[in-house]
């Protein structure tokens, strides 16, 4: 008999890839709106201190001068980093949006394939009523040779059925890439977002930004990292080669021939 | 009479067995049509370095291939099927049926 029907997998495999793009979509506009939020923090903090920095005379207005410099420079570094990895997050995603049409052709391997190969087998297996009275040895090679049909019959709705389950597994495995690689920018929100009230002082907006900086660095990196090597990536597809060698394998060369003439 | 009521019922029972034959080769030509749409651009698998989306691309290649040939012979088989169950009704008689040896006049070699 024919495997059973593979459906409930790539249902889940298809909810898991929707759910990777959705998340990492979600934390990209998060990542976003913090940044805007600590521009907007960083930009009020040194607005006042130009406010105020008349009152230590020159020297001071110096200093404060030179002290915005250096928060300025820091900021439009971290917003440039975080810019740039935005973007590449996009890319990414842009690039995962054919990944949803192995869902859909996991769904026909099942529906083209699997079910109506699968519904053959049985209508092969039984023989119309009263052939019972045939006997005889064209009858008893005819019976020998029927099974071997009905075997193939089995084996081609089975390779519908791993097929899909093979397409499902790809874009699970994908959906597990861009959840992995894009891992840090889940805590980015958070760093960007702890760094707003400090950096929101005039006292503490250098440092928290250097902080922050730092942090937001650390992230990206791991981000570019997994990008350049995608060695889980890799194997897990190498291994799931294997398994479409074992499908091919398992189909054979060719369809048994039962008539040669 | 009985013996040629029995040959009569043989002979049809040939024939419908040879006609579900010739429907399985119908559906199977379906299947086969359907297959042709089951190819996959590389970048549906693309997810990471575009080396990687090749080789998936090039593990399916070839079983959508193979599943294809299958489904094709198949197609070719089951109407090979129907043809010689239908030889098989027009050799049978109820002494020749039964005692007949050369079986490769029905199935070939």
């Amino acid at each position: 008999m024919p495997p059973p029907d593979g459906s409930g997998q790539v249902n889940e495999s298809e909810a898991q890839l929707k759910k990777a793009t959705q998340q990492v979509g979600e934390q990209k506009g998060k990542v976003h709106d913090e940044l805007n939020r600590l521009i907007d923090a960083v930009n009020g903090a040194m607005s006042s201190l130009s406010d105020w920095s008349w009152i230590g005379g020159l020297g001071g207005m110096y200093a404060a001068h030179k002290y915005a410099g250096k928060v300025h420079d820091l900021m439009e570094k971290i917003k440039k980093s975080v810019e740039d990895i935005l973007k590449v997050v996009q890319e990414i995603l842009d690039k995962g949006v054919p990944v949803i049409s192995l869902i859909n052709k996991a769904f026909a391997w099942l529906n083209t394939v699997q079910a109506p190969v699968g519904a053959m087998s049985d209508t092969a297996a039984q023989f119309t009523s009263n052939l019972n009275n045939w006997d005889g040895p064209a009858q008893r090679a005819y019976a020998q040779r029927v099974p071997i049909q009905v075997k193939a019959i089995d084996g081609l709705a089975g390779a519908g059925g791993e097929l899909a389950t093979w397409l499902s597994d790809m874009a699970a495995t994908n959906a597990a890439y861009i959840v992995s690689l894009f891992k840090p920018l889940f805590d980015m929100a958070g760093v960007i977002a702890a760094a707003v009230v400090d950096a929101g002082t005039i006292a503490g907006a250098l440092e928290a930004l250097g902080k922050c900086g730092e942090l937001v660095q650390t992230a990206i990196n791991s981000i570019y990292e997994g990008l350049e090597n995608g060695v889980n990536q890799m194997t897990a597809t190498i291994n799931k080669m294997v398994d479409a060698k074992k499908v091919r394998g398992e189909l054979g060369d060719g369809w048994p021939q039962m008539v040669t003439l | 009479m009985a013996g040629n009521d029995e040959v009569k019922i043989v002979r049809d029972a040939l024939l419908d067995e040879a006609e579900k034959w010739r429907k399985l080769s119908l559906d199977m030509a379906e299947v086969k049509n359907g297959i042709s749409d089951l190819a996959l651009y590389v970048t549906a698998f693309f997810c990471g370095p575009i080396a990687t989306a090749q080789m998936a691309k090039n593990a399916y290649d070839p079983t959508l291939a193979l599943v294809q040939k299958h489904a094709t012979e198949a197609e070719q088989e089951f109407l090979q099927i129907n043809e010689a169950l239908k030889r098989a009704h027009d050799d049978y008689d109820a002494v020749e049926g039964k005692n007949a040896t050369d079986l490769s006049k029905i199935y070939g070699n």
